[in-house]
């Protein structure tokens, strides 16, 4: 074989290698041990059953549309333990692949660094402590996405089939960000500014508005339309982890609004050394960027100062006003009140930045000091490790899986299948398991029972209780309330079963026992769950409408189709061309260099 | 001297002292609170 064609399939092998190293290191407890992870928002049950709310037909804003239907259908291929493993594995490895096989002109050790950085940095160490993998998994995409929008725009020039292709193969990466409406919109922007050239500029936004129509058809449909608490935008707004404000911290690709998701090095010196490092990157290795990604380094910097601009609104007052006010008066409007979210592209910006530098430094060295360049290398592809070395310590206990006890086996036994609805209770939308993580977690219990479930929807955020957005869960959490006043218990079990709560689901290891309505008898007692069942029918609720289910359910359907069959498409075209499929979205000068 | 025996000391030096206070650092600090026993469970806090 060509020592030349064995290098190029041995460089990508051994990067793909040193990823994979670093995301098994950093999902380690999850790989070493049996069970389920359960721990923050990162929820997975051993087969989540299919509702029409997975696909925004509930009566809560569609934020993570499509992302539980995605779920509970590849719940019926493999459980949710292998499913918790594969996807989360995934993810890092596709984020630290892509980056660098979009660097591909660059040094080996150039594009090992950046694939590194791509894993172990703060942003993705934060979200995953918060147990954010959809977020991380349109974060990954997105690498894919800049190689394909680059790809589409090459062949601007070229006839209408040719263009119609690299539209298809920018639709795959889209698709993938777009397991959550946030990673739709970051995607779809990326694809249309890098793409956008004036024979490709529709092919792009078409594009762009499949990957929306998930979500958005839902929103406009239904409840998600539901305007948002004002006080979400400070509790969830960027954060200052160190002296300097949350400017610096998002320099430093940190600042998410958690505290308990940030490592400890994060407000010491080394989260100053971070930021420092990230403006460094920035400016240094913006010319060399330009050289190897051209067309796609001056567009992903405009998406990237979009995003970094709408994570700071929310930290300084009249931007903190303006986005108050959208959450308040704008049906949907929640969904940006998470401002470093909208780091994301950034993120990608400085990840390609930094192998770009290091390419440069290293280029420099071998001409001029020879001696230093494995000196260099060795630092440089360690460096995302030594200035983020606590990443483990928010991660691991996140990511640590636990195992269910029998209680909710038993449950779902007397449950699945009925009709009616089920509240969940203590009622507050996550709980703290003596069995489990000493992390809060989103209750599980919508996600372990195939039947409606209703829990709270007020979100705690230290001493802060933000209103929900869900007026069924308020009228449930109000009736709840009722019970636990003198002589309130009669008329709180006659208003729940008004709202059809037929079950009542208690977690009976909580150190606050709920006071229960009237009307309810005890189906099963365990040590860890409690089930009452209405003695009375209750009135059940309606559905959300044909013609809305038929709606989104086809465009559900048509967006699945199209997704599938550019599948087909770039797997084929990729077996023609024995190339790997990253490789076939990169323009042509790109590979093998 | 400087790129070949300075420089590499140097660097490993640092890799390694990091390092290590990363992993003693993330293995032997206890939790500041035992949130099994709170009364309010909170998504998060600033």
């Amino acid at each position: 074989m060509d020592p030349r064609a064995r290098s190029g399939r041995f460089v990508p092998a051994a990067l793909d290698l040193w990823v994979a190293v670093l995301a098994a290191l950093l999902l380690w407890p999850l790989l070493s041990s049996a069970g389920h992870p359960l721990a923050r928002d990162l929820v997975f049950t051993p087969h989540q059953p299919f509702r029409l709310a997975w696909l925004g037909l509930g009566d809560t804003p569609a934020r993570a549309v499509p992302l539980d239907a995605l779920v509970a259908l590849a719940d019926l291929v493999v459980g949710g333990d292998v499913l918790a493993r594969v996807t989360l594995v995934g993810v890092l490895v596709l984020a630290g692949g892509a980056a660098h096989r979009l660097l591909q002109g660059a040094h080996p050790v150039a594009r090992a660094a950046a694939a590194g950085f791509a894993v172990w940095n703060p942003f993705v160490v934060e979200r995953l402590a918060l147990g954010q993998w959809a977020l991380l998994s349109a974060y990954a995409a997105c690498f894919a996405v800049v190689a394909a929008a680059v790809r589409l725009r090459r062949v601007s020039d070229e006839e209408g089939g040719t263009r119609v292709r690299a539209a298809v193969v920018l639709l795959l990466p889209s698709a993938l960000a777009s397991v959550t409406p946030t990673g739709a919109v970051v995607a779809g922007a990326l694809g249309v500014v890098v793409a956008s050239t004036r024979g490709t500029r529709r092919l792009a936004v078409a594009v762009a508005a499949v990957v929306q129509l998930p979500w958005l058809v839902p929103a406009l449909l239904g409840a998600a339309g539901a305007t948002g608490d004002p006080a979400a935008v400070d509790a969830f707004a960027a954060r200052a982890e160190r002296p300097g404000g949350a400017l610096w911290s998002l320099l430093g690709l940190g600042g998410v609004w958690d505290a308990g998701s940030v490592p400890p090095s994060r407000s010491g010196v080394l989260g100053h050394v971070g930021s420092v490092l990230v403006v460094a990157v920035l400016g240094f290795g913006w010319p060399r960027l330009r050289r190897l990604l051209p067309e796609a380094a001056p567009r992903l910097l405009v998406v990237a100062g979009v995003g970094l601009g709408l994570a700071v609104a929310a930290t300084v007052p009249a931007g903190a006003d303006l986005v108050r006010r959208l959450v308040e008066g704008v049906p949907g409007a929640g969904l940006v009140r998470d401002g470093q979210k909208w780091l994301l592209p950034g993120v990608v910006l400085v990840v390609l930045s930094f192998g770009a530098v290091v390419d440069g430094l290293l280029r420099a060295a071998r001409e001029r000091s020879p001696g230093l360049v494995a000196t260099m290398g060795t630092v440089a592809v360690l460096l995302p490790l030594v200035v983020l070395p606590d990443a483990t310590r928010v991660v691991w206990p996140t990511v640590r899986p636990v195992d269910y006890p029998d209680d909710f086996a038993r449950v779902a036994q007397v449950v699945d299948g009925t009709d009616g609805s089920m509240a969940s209770l203590p009622w507050a939308p996550y709980r703290v398991f003596p069995w489990g993580s000493p992390l809060a977690v989103y209750d599980p219990a919508s996600r372990w029972f195939d039947v409606d479930v209703v829990m709270s929807d007020r979100l705690s955020v230290g001493p802060v209780t933000l209103g929900g957005e869900s007026g069924r869960s308020a009228a449930v959490g109000t009736a709840l309330a009722r019970a636990g006043r003198p002589g309130g218990a009669v008329a709180a079990g006659d208003e729940l079963r008004r709202l059809g709560v037929r079950w009542l689901l208690v977690q009976a290891d909580s150190s606050a026992h709920p006071a229960l309505p009237a009307g309810y008898v005890a189906r099963l007692r365990g040590a860890h769950l409690e089930l009452y069942e209405s003695a009375d029918p209750v009135v059940l609720q309606p559905d959300p409408g044909a013609l809305r289910v038929a709606t989104v359910v086809s465009v559900d359907a048509l967006v699945a189709a199209l997704v599938l069959a550019a599948l087909v498409l770039t797997t084929r075209h990729r077996f023609s061309r024995r190339r790997g499929l990253l490789a076939g979205m990169l323009p042509r000068t790109q590979r093998g260099s | 001297m400087l790129t070949k025996v300075v420089g590499p000391i140097v660097a490993g030096a640092v890799l390694a002292g990091v390092g290590l206070f990363g992993l003693v650092s993330s293995q032997t600090a206890p939790p500041a609170t035992n949130p099994a026993s709170q009364e309010i469970i909170t998504y998060g806090d600033r």
